[in-house]
């Protein structure tokens, strides 16, 4: 799901370390965001825009940081909403609800991981590609 | 590259719903108990409420009046699929005109309700309003908005003072639902009625009656005060009777209601 690529150029080490911070800065609002899903997204993205007339490789990382919160902040709002909803309306837990929770939770996991790794790995001089970020950032980020 | 890209997506939204989909086949619910947790919340609560609401008021244990409101309550149960023996009927000796429900299925009726209204069937539309909040689960629902869930699983579980028992009572006694649930149970409780060949129009009346009788309804008329749009209401409750066919049977003789308004004054 994370391919190691070669990029146009070799990134200094300051590029390195702003990038690597780009994913990092999404762990940190993990601490403090939850359970409010909208923190995380709003820390990336205030990075995102401190980076945007950095260098080509700072903005690559920032800008698949800044996708890959997005779409987790999609469903993470679900959750809080559908959680809202049944506190103050609806009042009963379904089994669907429960799934739903488990799954995003799955999905918050597994992007939480990948960032870690993707952060020391880019600390360390590798550019890594996510599975359909990856792709996507391309589209967005031009050299 | 778009298609690679829209593949993939297409690759992980499918993911979702797969993961998504096949958790939820998991029974959860039934597995961990959720509901039994509820319903435990929901009767210990119930005690604790009604145990302080006890110890303000004096429970009218009357037979004629006790049996002749259980009449009611039962005609309108019985004929709306709703479990009789779950509901706990309550009269107290306070002059309020005041009736409404606790959660675990308590139902309190108020003497000054009673003695305010013109005919049994004015008390029948006002216990089928409240059967309505317990049946729709809205007494529980509006104090987890009001109150918390943290409080209450801290009262349930003997972790709070009697404070907090007395303010959840007093939430449930005497504020209003949100005009949703209020609405809800307005038009569902008529439906109550029309079901058990209860005439519904008196109801409706008793809210006319009292919007233009106070114009400004006194505090202690917490039915009608905290409901302040009662002409409102009034003119809901007659649009939605509409056209129902109404086979309106006597609830009780005027020989009955006459003696309960008499024990009542």
């Amino acid at each position: 799901m994370i391919h190691k690529k070669e990029f146009d150029y070799t990134p200094h080490d300051s590029e390195l370390e702003k990038a690597s911070n780009g994913y990092v800065m999404s762990l940190i609002a993990v601490m403090v965001g939850l359970p409010l899903p909208i923190i995380n997204l709003i820390a990336t993205f205030i990075f995102f825009m401190g980076q945007r007339k950095s260098t080509y490789f700072v903005r690559w990382h920032t800008t698949q940081a800044l996708l890959s919160q997005f779409s987790l902040f999609v469903m993470n709002v679900v959750a809080f909403r559908w959680t809202i909803y049944i506190v103050f309306q609806d009042g009963s837990v379904s089994n669907l609800y429960v799934a739903y929770l488990l799954t995003v939770f799955l999905y918050n996991l597994t992007e939480f991981i990948a960032t870690i790794y993707t952060a020391v790995k880019i600390r360390k001089g590798q550019h890594l590609e996510w599975f359909f970020y990856g792709p996507l950032t391309h589209e967005f980020v031009k050299s | 590259m778009k298609g690679k890209i829209y593949l993939q997506l297409a690759v992980i939204i499918a993911l979702f719903f797969a993961i998504w989909l096949g958790l939820a086949q998991i029974p959860f619910v039934e597995t961990f108990k959720i509901d039994q947790m509820d319903e435990e919340l929901e009767e210990k609560l119930g005690e604790l409420v009604w145990e302080s609401i006890q110890d303000k008021d004096e429970e009218i244990l009357d037979s004629l009046v006790v049996t002749s409101i259980e009449d009611i309550l039962k005609k309108i149960t019985d004929s709306n699929n709703i479990d009789y023996d779950q509901i706990k009927l309550h009269i107290l000796d306070n002059e309020d005109v005041n009736a409404f429900a606790l959660p675990d299925d308590h139902i309190v009726v108020l003497k000054g309700l009673i003695q305010l209204a013109d005919s049994p069937e004015e008390v029948a539309g006002v216990i089928a309003h409240e059967l309505v909040h317990l049946e729709e689960n809205h007494v529980m629902k509006k104090l987890v908005k009001e109150v918390g869930l943290s409080i209450l699983l801290s009262a349930a579980t003997g972790n709070a003072n009697i404070g907090v028992v007395v303010e959840i009572a007093r939430t449930l006694s005497s504020s209003i639902y949100d005009q949703q649930l209020e609405t809800e149970a307005d038009l569902k409780g008529v439906d109550y009625l029309i079901e058990a060949n209860i005439d519904p129009r008196p109801m409706a009346d008793f809210m006319y009656k009292m919007a233009l009788e106070y114009e400004h309804i006194p505090d202690a008329f917490f039915w009608f005060s905290s409901h302040p749009d009662s002409k409102e209401r009034a003119k809901a409750i007659i649009n939605h009777i509409g056209d129902s066919e109404l086979n309106n049977e006597v609830l009780m003789d005027s020989t009955q209601w006459r003696d309960i308004k008499e024990f009542m004054e």
